[in-house]
């Protein structure tokens, strides 16, 4: 039976051991050390092979406009959604945090970042098209859109298109309201949630985003399934629609 | 850019997320108990090096994947777990002594995070060097024997006895300080 301070430091050490505040706590975190285990060439976590270049495009917005802005970061994994909860929370070289939480679509992941200065911005995270991940990050500080010059070279207005970054294809649609769209591109047809006009999947055939040449079509729905309406486009991306 | 036409209307979403249930056969079941049954407690020990939540959340979370990948060898599985997250952490520290970035003490968890009596033990604990941290969160936290600890350390006994003694003296001394 443990007295005087030392059973206090066992009491307090318990009660911090209580309050920590994990994100891989419990089964969801066992079942995410299971699979990870299942892979022999897991060998370091998924964070840290692409953490730098997340934070890093988001920190070189925030260098260039004051606020955050737009990244897609591409990541090859067999379990993609999985890998990236493994994300949670992380820290930037300069104080910025990302943490990440399930949204009601099974395959979108909301994240925060917190920013050195106080401000955040959300990050949406799409498993587009396994094995690839791509990342979303949007401004919400300023006029809610993307910014410019950080999605690549994508439009500069509201119109539908599709462009090369990081290695993934991103998309855009003109209307808030579409939360679906069908892309059909090179014999492929792929069915991608969008978040707030943006999506994102990696290029057909493992073929190269910045070289792929093709036409393409894009169908956006609503939420209940309604069709909004439907574009080409043509890669490469030759500018402003 | 112009509409082109109709297009049946999407059905669903089909996006592959694989589902892997470590409670499928009994290896996973017996992981996954254990696992939960101590993975805070790892997380604790690894913060006493890292000074990082999230770190040190890395690090349990890469003792527990070494672990299950062993874990039909291991025969206490607990202690060897333990010992991961003690070798992690140090590989960590030296990996951030070669970046220049060492912490040198834990910093403070957030208040919040802090039961009443835990700034005060924490702040304490903070005056401790690395391994007197480990010895006492082992003895007190995870109320582990003297023998144990000095498995998990990899040192005797006798080396334990001295580094939980010391801390015990430092820490009484903090405590009537902060207090």
């Amino acid at each position: 039976m443990l007295e005087g301070a030392e059973a206090r430091i066992a009491v307090s050490l318990r009660e911090i051991r209580a309050g920590l505040p994990l994100a891989h706590d419990g089964d969801p975190g066992a079942r995410e050390a299971y699979a990870r285990a299942q892979r022999p060439h897991s060998r370091s976590s998924p964070r840290r092979r692409w953490s730098g270049a997340l934070l890093a495009s988001v920190l070189v917005g925030l260098g260039a406009s004051g606020v955050a802005v737009a990244a897609v970061v591409s990541h090859a994994g067999s379990d993609p959604v999985h890998d990236f909860f493994w994300g949670v929370p992380q820290k930037g070289p300069h104080g910025g945090r990302l943490a990440v939480q399930p949204s009601e679509e099974p395959h979108v992941l909301v994240a925060t970042v917190t920013l050195p200065d106080a401000q955040h911005a959300s990050v949406y995270v799409s498993a587009a098209h396994e094995p690839a991940v791509c990342l979303l990050v949007q401004n919400t500080l300023g006029d809610g859109s993307v910014g410019q010059g950080t999605c690549g070279d994508g439009p500069q207005d509201n119109s539908a298109a599709v462009w090369p970054m990081s290695g993934v294809l991103v998309g855009a649609v003109p209307d808030t309201t579409i939360s679906r769209v069908r892309v059909t591109l090179g014999g492929q047809n792929l069915e991608l949630a969008v978040v707030d006009r943006y999506f994102a999947f990696a290029p057909p055939d493992n073929a190269s985003a910045s070289t792929l040449v093709g036409q393409g079509q894009i169908v956006g729905y609503d939420s209940s399934g309604n069709r909004i309406g439907t574009w080409a486009f043509s890669l490469p991306y030759s500018g402003r629609s | 850019m112009e509409p082109i036409g109709y297009v049946k209307r999407l059905v669903s979403v089909t996006i592959t997320s694989r589902e892997i249930s470590p409670g499928s056969d009994s290896a996973g079941g017996a992981f996954a108990e254990v696992y939960c049954r101590m993975y805070r407690s790892l997380v604790l020990l690894a913060y006493a090096t890292t000074a990082s939540v999230p770190e040190a959340e890395d690090i349990a979370q890469d003792a527990c994947v070494q672990l299950c990948r062993a874990f039909d060898r291991i025969r206490m599985p607990e202690a060897w777990a333990r010992r991961a997250v003690i070798s992690l952490s140090t590989s960590w520290v030296r990996r951030r002594e070669r970046e220049r970035m060492l912490f040198a003490q834990p910093t403070a968890l957030p208040a919040a995070l802090l039961p009443e009596d835990g700034v005060i033990v924490w702040n304490a604990l903070t005056s401790l060097s690395v391994r007197q941290r480990q010895a006492i969160l082992l003895r007190y936290e995870a109320d582990l024997s003297e023998r144990e600890i000095a498995t998990i350390l990899g040192c005797r006994p006798g080396t334990v006895k001295s580094l939980l003694s010391r801390a015990l003296d430092t820490l009484r001394k903090e405590m009537e300080d902060y207090a």
